[in-house]
């Protein structure tokens, strides 16, 4: 007897039992696929991260927050130009010229000829910037000049002396070297009004102490410098909770003063990490290598500073339950940090920083673990 | 691991949880991309892309729903996604079309499954989604039309053409004896 059926439900009743498998080279293939993805998206981070840490080294060698009356001194009065290396003066301390009132100029025979522009509007005093291999940046005063008289006397005494003569009194006792000194505008102008018949002198030593005391009063000249550290580390997962991951370790870093307020520091830490999971424990030592920036922004005496960079581990050794176990033998992080130092005595430093190492791959992938490294360094920082 | 624990190591990207899915999974929608696709070769190609879908996209599964029709969801998509970019080969035509598409469901009985599969599989691509999502996997006309950008009567027509060239092909008599092809077309 026929029992017509409708094809279509006929057709799907027969094959509701159907089942066929794919070859393995599916699998084979999508494994490629996706190990592939994963080398793209670890490369897609490291160069992220390289990116981010190069801008931020740019950003601090550019040093777009660094105080800018080191460089731009307003209403300059008088200006020492040098006639054998005119340009230099320009070129080394990018003093604004407006509003020069008397340029002091040194002659071929290293003496100084004073000449004045007439200042109708100016009360304020004067900067004399010179740069040249034996005089150091300097920084003179004047009180506004009402009359010529007093001038010509201060050009008198100025006559006979030489920038040597100058500039030595000036730099005897090593405050000022190397870098255009930092003008207290508002204080000089305190000063010339007081003393309304003061009108061309050389700042003494101790004033040019005084006045740069603020600013600089923990500016060290040291380039380089060495820090053992003190390393307490919490080795964490985002993913998962973990307990008993506190260890001790050590290493030094080497840095190098690039510009006023950032330093570029390289060095090596040996890790012993530990983490425990669940129902496994982690124990991992690493060589780490990290290579930052630090950015300080002030120059006191107890000083914060910020750090950021890149670290390339090591694997040394790795084990999960006690079982040998490690699909990665090296790795990288993305390392940000916030410290402060203090200034024990001379080249001495005190330091303590808390870093953030964000690892970009773990240990082994069969952990579904996003492994962090927090530490708190503890380190005596000696500069030469 | 459970499943939840499956998808959770997944959503991870963990290497050996997407194997263990797949593992599970496979046979099940490889058996559907057979259904949707021309040939073996081209459903291994849509189960790949499936499954690489899936992978990239598990942070998506938010738990709505079971995970097994969303996999099913993607399988199909996939396919007619592939339809979609080949849909300028054109559609055979075929004039001699039976009113009634009934067919003794006992004769039917005799038919290996994988000789059916092929015919499935040998219908024009148009109508072969047609046929598959209205009378394998229950979509209606107008999901269809939606799902193809074809009208629902368009679709009505596609499985009515479909199920008429099956019938034939099925109503030939060398047909039952070729037991020993395979799905696969070899």
């Amino acid at each position: 007897m026929e029992t017509n059926k409708d094809i279509g439900a006929a057709i799907q009743h027969k094959l509701a039992s159907f089942k066929d498998r794919p070859d393995d080279l599916v699998w084979d293939n999508i494994e490629a696929q996706l190990q592939k993805k994963k080398k793209r998206r670890f490369l897609i981070l490291w160069f992220s991260g390289l990116g981010l840490s190069a801008l931020f080294f740019l950003l601090w060698i550019s040093n777009p927050f660094q105080n800018t009356v080191n460089s731009v001194i307003p209403s300059t009065n008088v200006i020492i130009l040098d006639n054998t290396t005119k340009t230099a003066t320009k070129k080394d301390s990018k003093i604004s010229y407006s509003n020069t009132d008397t340029i002091i100029n040194v002659n071929e025979n290293n003496f100084i000829v004073a000449s004045q522009k007439p200042n109708k509007n100016k009360k304020t005093n004067t900067l004399v910037s010179k740069s040249d291999d034996n005089i150091s940046k300097t920084v003179l005063t004047t009180a506004k000049d009402k009359t010529k008289a007093p001038l010509n006397e201060t050009e008198s005494s100025l006559k006979n002396k030489t920038p040597n003569e100058i500039t030595n009194r000036i730099t005897k006792k090593n405050t000022i070297k190397d870098s255009l000194i930092t003008y207290n505008t508002s204080k000089n102008h305190q000063d010339s009004l007081s003393k309304p018949n003061e009108k061309l002198k050389l700042v003494s030593e101790e004033k040019i102490e005084e006045k740069t005391k603020d600013s600089l009063n923990t500016k060290s000249n040291s380039r380089w410098s060495i820090t053992p550290q003190a390393i307490f580390s919490y080795y964490g997962a985002f993913s998962s909770k973990s307990h008993d991951n506190i260890t001790n370790n050590y290493g030094i870093i080497l840095s190098y003063r690039v510009t006023e307020n950032t330093f570029l520091r390289i060095g090596a830490r040996k890790l012993n990490l530990e983490q425990n999971i669940n129902d496994f424990s982690i124990n991992v030592d690493y060589l780490e290598f990290p290579l930052e920036v630090k950015y300080a922004p002030f120059n006191k005496r107890l000083n914060p500073y910020f750090t950021g960079g890149l670290s390339y581990f090591l694997l040394q050794k790795a084990t999960i339950n006690n079982q040998n176990n490690s699909d990665y033998t090296t790795t990288f992080s993305l390392n940000t940090g916030l410290g402060v130092e203090y200034k024990l005595f001379k080249a001495f430093y005190f330091n303590v920083e808390s870093n953030f190492n964000y690892q970009i791959k773990p240990i082994s992938q069969n952990n579904n673990i996003n492994p962090f490294i927090f530490s708190v360094n503890v380190g005596i920082e000696y500069r030469f | 691991m459970n499943l939840e624990q499956l998808i959770k190591a997944c959503k991870k990207q963990n290497l050996k949880a997407q194997s263990q899915l797949y593992q599970i999974h496979k046979d099940d929608l490889f058996s559907l991309c057979l259904k949707y696709c021309r040939n073996k070769e081209e459903a291994q190609d849509n189960l790949q892309d499936v499954f690489l879908y899936i992978f990239s996209n598990i942070k998506s599964y938010k738990g709505n729903g079971s995970f097994e029709g969303w996999m099913k969801r993607i399988t199909i998509n996939k396919a007619i996604d592939k339809y979609k970019k080949d849909k300028h080969v054109n559609i055979e035509i075929n004039n001699d079309i039976l009113i009634d598409t009934s067919i003794d469901s006992k004769a039917l009985e005799s038919i290996p499954l994988n000789d059916i599969l092929k015919h499935i599989q040998e219908l024009p691509t148009q109508y072969r989604l047609v046929f598959n999502l209205f009378e394998l996997d229950n979509y209606t006309h107008k999901d269809i039309s939606k799902l193809l950008n074809i009208s629902a009567n368009t679709s009505k027509s596609n499985l009515h053409r479909a199920k008429s060239i099956l019938k034939t092909k099925m109503q030939k008599p060398s047909f039952t004896s070729s037991k020993n092809r395979t799905a696969n077309g070899n």
